[in-house]
Formats: structure tokens, sequence, C-alpha cells
């Protein structure tokens, strides 16, 4: 799996968010990496759902 | 083509007007023009950037060179709870402004759609871990953090080797206040113990 923060432009995503939204880069990086984790998280959990058959 | 009418502004810098000074003998005229022709992005009275392509768009300058052009090549650091929370000292709190110590301006400055809280404090040059450690001690309140969790956590990082005690004693010696050394400096001669 590809994640965006693995892309050496993510610094600059983080820059244009600030730029349209008005919210301080901080705080999108957080929230990205809360969503990330709770994705990667789910992710986990289905598929040890899928694995009890 | 006269230089004033093809300037050579690099993408991703930030500029003030007299910048401009070497491409015309009228930099405002002249920021003015580029501001007009999309080339230049305003951000506060007298400070422009010019943005820079990436593959999601055009992105803005960044802060490092919004504050260079800012505080016109003063010396600057970036701290606060970014820094803060990658201590690893239990801190979870970020602030909605990126938070400067400097040695030219105070106050909460909007450049563009970013805001920088500007400090003018002492501070090292490149500081080391062990420095931004007695920055959260000193700004515990800000951080959302109690003083002595903060030496707990401290305690125990320095038990693992975490910081360098000798570093961390310098750090003390230099910039923190009379309360910080008092309770930091305990947890020093433990480990050195």
């Amino acid at each position: 799996m590809n994640f965006v923060h693995e892309d050496p432009n993510f610094v600059n995503l983080l820059g244009i968010i600030t730029e349209n939204r008005n919210i301080s880069p901080a705080v999108i990086e957080k929230d990205y990496w809360g969503n990330t984790t709770l994705e990667q998280d789910c992710a986990n959990i289905r598929a040890w759902i899928r694995s009890l058959g | 083509m006269t230089r004033a009418a093809n300037p050579l502004i690099e993408p991703g810098k930030a500029y003030r007007t007299r910048d401009l000074a070497a491409w015309g003998a009228n930099p405002a005229r002249l920021a003015k023009r580029m501001v007009q022709t999309g080339q230049l992005v305003p951000l506060i009275r007298g400070l422009y950037m010019r943005p820079v392509a990436s593959r999601f768009g055009q992105a803005p300058a960044s802060d490092q060179e919004l504050l260079h052009a800012f505080l016109d090549r003063a010396p600057f650091i970036f701290t606060g709870p970014e820094r803060w929370n990658a201590l690893g000292l239990g801190t979870t709190a970020i602030f909605a402004h990126s938070l400067v110590y400097n040695t030219k301006r105070s106050g909460l400055f909007k450049l563009g759609r970013r805001s920088f809280l500007l400090r003018r404090t002492a501070f090292p040059e490149n500081p080391p871990r062990e420095w931004f450690v007695v920055d959260l001690l000193e700004h515990a309140d800000e951080a959302n953090a109690s003083r002595s969790d903060l030496a707990a956590a401290l305690g125990e990082a320095l038990g693992r080797g975490s910081f360098n005690a000798d570093v961390l004693a310098s750090m003390l010696d230099r910039y923190a206040s009379k309360g910080t050394k008092t309770l930091v400096k305990p947890l020093l001669s433990r480990t050195q113990e």
C-alpha cells in the first residue's frame, strides 16, 4: 500500500491545504496521521474478520 | 526585454519589496505588477512569495523561507508543540500557529494564511534535543502538561539514555529558569550516579 506521506511532495500538499483551508499545517498533519492510523486499524480488523471464515 | 520585465525570482522563495530593487528602479510598482500577473502572491505589506509547482498543484513557499524574508535574514528557530511532542515525554497538544523564537520581533503575525507567534528571546543557534526539553519545561502550561508529569517522564527517558545528561545540564545552566533547574537537577544527579 502506498501512502501520501511517502510522496516527496507531501510537505507541499500540507502547504496547499494550509493556504486553501486556512488551517495550521500542524493540525492538518495530525489529522492525517489520525485518519491514516484508523484506516490501517480498520484494514487489519477486516483482514482478521475475513480470516475467521 | 528589460531586466524589470523579467525578474529572476525563484519559485518557492519569499521576497520583500526591497529585494526587487535589483530588477527595477521602482520595486513597489514592480511587485504590484508581478502580483497582477500572478508571479507573486502578497502575504503581508511588503512581503511576497513565489509559489512552487508540485504534483499537487501550486504550493506555497515553506514556513522557513517566509520567516527568513520576514525577519530580514535574522536568526530564528521553530519550537512549540511539534518539537515538544517529538521528545516522547507524553505531550500531544498542538497550536493553531507556529511558535518561532527570534532576535527581532515579538507578537502574532499572519503571513498570508499562516500565522506565526514570534517571541524575541535567547536560543542556541543549532539547538540540541535537550534544549527543547528545557523549552518544554519552561512552557509546560502552554503544552497542557504538568511539570511534575514531565519531570517523571524525563527521569525515565534519562534512565533509558534518550537524552544526553551533560548536554541537558549545559542547556539548563544557560536557558532554564530557577524553577526548572530545581526540578531537573535531581534527575540529572540520579542519572550520573
